[in-house]
């Protein structure tokens, strides 16, 4: 079932044409990651998703319902949650006050404390203390659980390993694989290892369009795609 | 070719503006009124008077300008330097008993050695802070001005003597129009200038300026440094040809807020506009109190002005001339490029 | 000098009264503060709007007797406060739901805009009580001195004191334990995550600038037994505020606390020390931590609430 759907979406940042018409799908379940060179669009593309870019035409669709220009707290509402690529931690809200404002019930936090702290385990340990005290690693992680916190169908992630050491993106891709088994994920990734590692379907933006969407493991096995689309063969055909 | 016919009906328009305000006083005199005739509702000297007054607002006006329209920073501190021009006329002529004209030197120093000072010390500072740090360099003027009652007679503020010639409200009337057209000319100069342009460059895009190799600090100083220089003359020519009267009260917000009302009025970053906001308003404070008996309500006039202000910004946030030239170029690109062959391009 | 010996009980005299005007200063700067940090939004008009609210509550008690000889009984006086309060608060809501809302995109037009409010306001009042000052006098519950060490200290100051300590705890309490705390929080830093949230920010900004404004409404009356209620003082409670920011630094209700204290404080001491420049120190003080120290004086890790 088609659970996120993008038709021909335009948007421009001030007088910039960025996206050029997005056609988009995105299944129920598992990963899709989006691919593309810098500037290609995709971080635009989850902020018109989640509301915070308006497109100017084109139609955007959760389990049907539009919700293209609606402002992004009622996106949210529709089961979206986002996690930004700076990660959007309230550095001066502790640990608990930064998961707590992501409910959307009363009680939603401690339903599910006990499964976002098996995921977890680090956010426990420092509970109580502000998030800008936090490690990179250990915000990314803050940030993923904020987001698990509320009943949401869709997780939009925008380049979570971003600036991580090798084994903490190692321990992120265990996580994206757990995770994808309660939610459906869109990723935004430049690191193709960890898109390889965790995606299920892919999408390729060039320019502002979508240019290529298939099963991820067709494009590992199809070194031309890769180094057509993303110039990234050679750390592809390593993995 | 429409715009420079666009350009000469400008011109052609200030000149006859100019033609039509030089003979007023002969117009008023010719009437009867110069004669102090008893059934006028005022004396003719009240709209002589009236009519200084403006130009001497204008200019402050212009002054203004040069910061929120062209260069797009809002101080609110501006009225310092319009009390620096005024209290250094008033000191100088009253307190140290030199020649006015020794005063139109020191005013001048005086306001470009503290709109430097002023404007180094301030702008390293962005948007609001920026605006809080003039306002509180205006605040420290006026407590001075209060405090050192030695100098600038406190509370009570100062009167000046002006030599004989001027007493006549209709030479003031001529130096205070000559006095604005030679502002004018020399503001409009300096914004068509290149540091006119790279302040215009400033007011688009700051970072793109900064990237662009431009110092945009010792540029926003210059700005400031023009415009405090102007405002303190409009300072001095308040003192020497329209109140004749130096007080601390020039230093508060009040007329801060009154000149932004003129430029924002008008349309920031026309020059004319906030020339033609400052005759809006100068005039409406002397029109509107006059319709108390239609209404209580116009006693309180600046009430009024504070409406339409608000709607201003909320509406038409050009301003007068803004919006009219808006209008006009939008008619003119009509004219230049018609749709169908704009949408062939 | 004629200026008599600094005793102890007279030092800590002046303690107190610094103490007790700084906490009026706290009300009226809090909502400043939050206000900026939370939307970016300089009030200028913020001290007009306190002003109107101690218009309106002198106004309220009016009702119940003639405050400026004192024949107002003194539970009256807490309607009027709670009276002034809703009157700020409303009007703060009005302003930001209809003036300031369509600006949110036009920064510069913001402060155009509340820069003519106060015009309006100021006219306003004018035109509805004139504009001669009118008076109050403190309500017999809190009229008359206790002694301090000696030294006679006026009750009405005490009051102050403990009433701005409740408001302080009580600002404390909401922003940092309640719900819509923890979104002004957060929104100070980045209110477009906190939109991604599922979270309506606009809502808050809403009840922030009219719980501010209100704020500042209860301190614009409790100063009315000093100077009576006056057109000018809007403009005198808005630089009040900016030095009281200025010092304990935007967007932080703990950093507005100290800030109002120091300057309670600075007031008080000062005239003795400098007697002529004591006008002008303290905007010399703001002109020098807006130089040095742009984030505030009691600013630990740049911009925070809390």
């Amino acid at each position: 079932m088609t659970l996120l759907r993008l038709e021909a979406v335009h948007t421009y940042i001030g007088q910039f044409h960025i996206l050029q018409g997005i056609d988009m799908e995105i299944e129920e379940g598992g990963v899709t990651v989006l691919l593309g060179r810098n500037g290609a669009g995709k971080t635009t593309t989850l902020k018109t998703i989640i509301g915070l870019l308006a497109p100017r035409s084109g139609q955007i669709l959760v389990k049907g319902a539009p919700i293209g220009g609606k402002p992004a707290y009622e996106v949210a509402r529709h089961g979206i949650g986002y996690v930004p690529e700076d990660r959007g931690v309230f550095t001066d809200l502790t640990v608990e006050e930064n998961l707590r404002l992501a409910e959307r019930k009363r009680g939603q936090l401690e339903a599910r404390k006990q499964w976002i702290l098996d995921v977890f385990p680090d956010l426990g340990r420092f509970w109580a203390q502000k998030g800008g005290r936090l490690s990179g690693g250990q915000q990314q992680m803050l940030a993923i659980g904020r987001a698990l916190v509320a009943d949401n169908a869709i997780l939009l992630i925008d380049e979570p390993s971003k600036g991580l050491a090798p084994i903490v993106v190692e321990h992120l891709a265990q996580v994206l694989n757990q995770l994808k088994a309660h939610t459906t994920i869109v990723l935004v990734e430049q690191n193709f290892w960890l898109a390889a590692a965790t995606g299920d379907r892919y999408c390729i933006l060039d320019d502002g369009l979508s240019v290529h969407a298939g099963q991820m493991a067709a494009l590992i096995a199809d070194s031309d795609l890769q180094a057509r689309h993303l110039g990234v063969s050679a750390k592809g055909r390593a993995v | 070719m429409m715009l420079s016919r666009l350009k000469a009906d400008r011109w052609l328009l200030l000149a006859a503006s100019v033609l039509l305000l030089l003979p007023l006083p002969k117009l008023l005199a010719a009437n009867g009124l110069m004669a102090g005739d008893a059934t006028a509702l005022w004396p003719p000297t009240y709209y002589l008077q009236r009519g200084t007054e403006v130009f001497v607002y204008a200019v402050f006006a212009l002054s203004y300008d040069i910061l929120i329209g062209f260069t797009g920073i809002v101080s609110f501190g501006h009225s310092l330097f319009l009390a620096l021009g005024a209290y250094s006329v008033a000191i100088v002529v009253m307190k140290l008993h030199l020649s006015i004209w020794v005063s139109l030197v020191v005013a001048t120093l005086v306001s470009l050695t503290l709109s430097v000072a002023v404007g180094t010390l301030s702008l390293r500072l962005k948007g609001h802070y920026f605006a809080m740090i003039t306002l509180a360099f205006a605040e420290v003027g006026y407590v001075l001005a209060t405090k050192l009652s030695d100098w600038t007679g406190g509370q009570d503020g100062l009167s000046v003597r002006v030599p004989m010639w001027l007493v006549s409200r209709t030479n003031d009337y001529y130096v205070g129009l000559l006095f604005l057209m030679l502002m004018f000319l020399l503001v409009r100069r300096i914004t068509r200038s290149p540091l006119g342009r790279v302040l215009e460059a400033i007011r688009e895009n700051e970072n793109r300026a900064t990237a662009l190799g431009y110092n945009v600090t010792a540029y926003k100083v210059a700005a400031m440094t023009v415009s405090g220089v102007v405002a303190g003359f409009a300072g001095v020519a308040m003192t020497i040809i329209d109140t004749r009267f130096a007080i601390a009260s020039l230093a508060t917000t009040g007329p801060t807020i009154e000149v932004l009302l003129m430029t924002v009025l008008g349309g920031a970053g026309t020059l004319i506009g906030p020339m033609i906001g400052a005759a809006v308003v100068r005039l409406l404070a002397y029109v509107l109190p006059g319709l108390t008996d239609i209404s209580p309500l116009f006693q309180r006039w600046q009430f009024l002005l504070g409406l339409i202000y608000i709607l201003t910004v909320l509406f038409l946030p050009f301003g007068i001339v803004g919006t009219y030239r808006a209008r006009v170029s939008k008619a003119l690109e009509r004219v230049v490029h018609p749709p169908a062959r704009k949408a062939a391009g | 000098m004629g200026t008599p010996q600094l005793t102890l009980p007279l030092f800590i005299t002046m303690i107190l009264n610094g103490l007790a005007i700084g906490m009026l200063y706290f009300l009226v700067a809090v909502g400043l503060s939050v206000i900026f940090g939370l939307m970016h939004v300089l009030n200028f008009a913020h001290g007009s709007m306190s002003m109107v609210g101690a218009y309106v509550g002198l106004t309220v008690l009016r009702l119940f007797g003639n405050p400026a000889v004192g024949t107002a009984p003194s539970w009256a006086f807490a309607i009027a406060i709670v009276a002034g309060g809703g009157a700020g608060f409303l009007l703060g809501w009005l302003t930001e739901r209809f003036l300031v809302r369509p600006l949110y995109k036009r920064p510069l037009f913001l402060v155009l805009l509340t820069l003519g409010l106060i015009l309006v306001l100021d006219e306003s009042v004018k035109i509805i009580w004139t504009a001669n000052p009118q008076g109050l006098v403190i309500v017999p519950a809190l009229a008359g001195t206790v002694s301090v060490l000696g030294q006679p200290f006026a009750i009405y100051r005490v009051f102050l004191i403990v009433f701005g300590l409740t408001m302080i705890v009580l600002t404390w309490w909401a922003v940092n334990r309640t719900r819509v705390g923890i979104i002004i929080r957060a929104g100070v830093q980045d209110s477009d995550m906190v939109q991604t949230l599922g979270i309506n920010v606009r809502q808050v900004f809403s009840l922030v600038f009219a719980m501010g404004v209100g704020l500042a409404a209860m301190g614009g009356i409790a100063t009315a037994p000093f100077n009576g209620v006056y057109p000018g003082m809007g403009g005198e409670f808005l630089l009040k505020a900016f030095i009281v920011v200025v010092i304990g630094g935007f967007g932080s209700t703990v950093g507005t606390a100290l800030g109002a204290t120091v300057l309670g404080l600075t007031e008080q001491f000062l005239p003795w020390f400098f007697p002529k420049f004591a006008a002008v120190a303290p905007m010399a003080v703001m002109v020098l931590v807006l130089l040095l120290r742009p984030e505030g004086l009691f600013s630990f890790s740049g911009r925070r609430a809390g």
